[in-house]
């Protein structure tokens, strides 16, 4: 135990002593020296090439990870810059969409003040997929005053006539729809007594018939086909379509002609209903 | 004798990554420093006598390689090493709890000594309260990760292969 003490005291003092000395070294180098010792060269030159290969591989590390972290802020900035270009790309539709509302707008209105009939706007809402387009739904419904069996158009033609009304909206039946025949007949000839009926093509839905036409009737490719007024529905002189093609039947009794629609009735948007006669 | 040559290559290993591999890895202008965590591990193993030797040694050669005033490095770990081993023989050297705490302590003391030396002999002072927000702490901090890491190998050396496992438990002791 005395030995032990012994020891630890001596280890103490070495130890106060080690101290001194190495406050006398601070003391003394800290001044600042002009040259090194032997012993300090020596062990610095020896460092040096073995501290050059762990720094490069250091700057290699280094280098690797500021490869990830560049990776990730190129990453972030290019999110960030994508969500932009969705919102400005989304922005852009809508101004187009607008863009292209506000001229068929426009041109809904000049036929509005023109057509000479009292004429409500709607939109359209819904179609119906059962059929080729022969049902569409607009947004208007007898609380606006729209009645069966109205007729419904654009400032491009006939669309077809209002055939079930609910308080706030209506079906229309297209004239492309083969329960729909419409009577018209030859815009240029205008002959008295002439009328055909226009009714859907079945050999191709995007297309009219022009039928019972007498074969002495005064037709060809090119000309307009308005709606007769007979039958009460539609007004006299609402535009229909184009003439594409005159055919015979095999007897020669009737003609008929293909007529190729005003209206593109994929593209609805806006349509107008003849709620009656032009209010002065 | 070979166990201090590998203990020295050691060393010198830990200077040359202090140096250069972890100066990438910068925490709030604080870096690892791995000498000390070698020296409170080692001196908590071996003794007060061999712990204040290694520190001594450790210590002057970071002094030749790092700066040109001989004697800070040295005497601060000296003084660490050499109180981690008087700890070692109260503490449970094989519960890895005791020397990560340490080594925390540690940095914070080694940090305090020097800073005490170079603004006592350089003149040169920095405010402890930043010093220990920016410096000290985060040191200790990453000092104890390394410590984790490092002990059990340290462990395992100083031992042989005899002890493989290292419990966390202050509860358990197991030779």
């Amino acid at each position: 135990m005395a030995k032990q003490n012994q020891q630890g005291r001596r280890s103490l003092l070495l130890l106060l002593a080690v101290v001194l000395g190495l406050l006398l070294l601070i003391v003394f180098t800290g001044d600042g020296r002009e040259k090194l010792t032997p012993v300090e060269d020596v062990l610095l030159a020896l460092f040096a090439p073995v501290q050059t290969v762990f720094s490069s591989a250091g700057q290699s590390i280094q280098s690797f990870f500021e490869a990830i972290v560049s990776f990730h802020q190129l990453k972030t900035e290019n999110e960030r810059l994508q969500a932009e270009i969705d919102f400005i790309q989304n922005q852009l539709v809508k101004f187009l969409e607008l863009q292209k509302e506000n001229h068929r707008f426009r041109q809904l209105l000049e036929f509005k003040q023109s057509s000479g009939h009292a004429l409500l706007a709607a939109e359209v809402i819904a179609r119906d997929p059962s059929q080729w387009f022969g049902t569409i739904t607009v947004n208007r419904g007898y609380l606006d005053g729209v009645q069966r069996e109205m007729a419904v158009i654009t400032d491009r033609g006939l669309v077809g006539m209002v055939c079930t009304v609910s308080p706030n909206s209506s079906q229309v039946i297209l004239v492309t729809d083969p329960r729909l025949p419409v009577s018209a007949m030859v815009q240029r000839s205008r002959d008295p007594g002439i009328v055909g009926i226009v009714e859907s093509y079945s050999k191709d839905p995007s297309f009219l018939n022009l039928t019972y036409l007498p074969p002495d009737t005064r037709i060809q490719p090119g000309d307009a086909v308005i709606s007769s007024g007979l039958g009460g529905i539609f007004p006299k002189g609402l535009y229909i379509g184009t003439v594409k093609e005159v055919k015979e039947d095999q007897f020669g009794l009737v003609l008929s002609a293909v007529v190729e629609p005003g209206v593109n009735f994929n593209r609805l948007e806006e349509v107008l209903i003849v709620i009656g006669p032009a209010k002065d | 004798m070979v166990f201090y040559l590998v203990v020295g290559l050691g060393f010198v290993l830990a200077l040359l990554i202090e140096g250069s591999i972890f100066s990438f890895f910068i925490v709030e202008k604080a870096l690892p420093d791995l000498v000390l965590v070698m020296t409170i591990s080692l001196g908590f193993l071996l003794g007060e006598r061999r712990g204040a030797f290694l520190g001594l040694c450790a210590g002057l050669f970071q002094d030749v390689i790092f700066g040109s005033v001989l004697g800070f490095f040295a005497l601060a770990k000296m003084l660490l090493g050499y109180g981690a081993g008087l700890l070692g023989r109260e503490l449970y050297q094989e519960q890895l709890l005791a020397p990560v705490l340490l080594v925390f302590v540690g940095t914070l003391a080694h940090e305090f000594v020097l800073s005490f030396l170079v603004s006592q002999f350089i003149g040169l002072g920095v405010p402890v309260e930043w010093s220990l927000g920016r410096l000290f702490i985060p040191k200790a901090f990453y000092n104890m990760g390394l410590t984790l890491l490092l002990y059990p190998l340290l462990f395992r050396f100083s031992r042989g292969s005899k002890f493989l496992g290292l419990r966390f438990s202050l509860r358990e002791r197991r030779f």
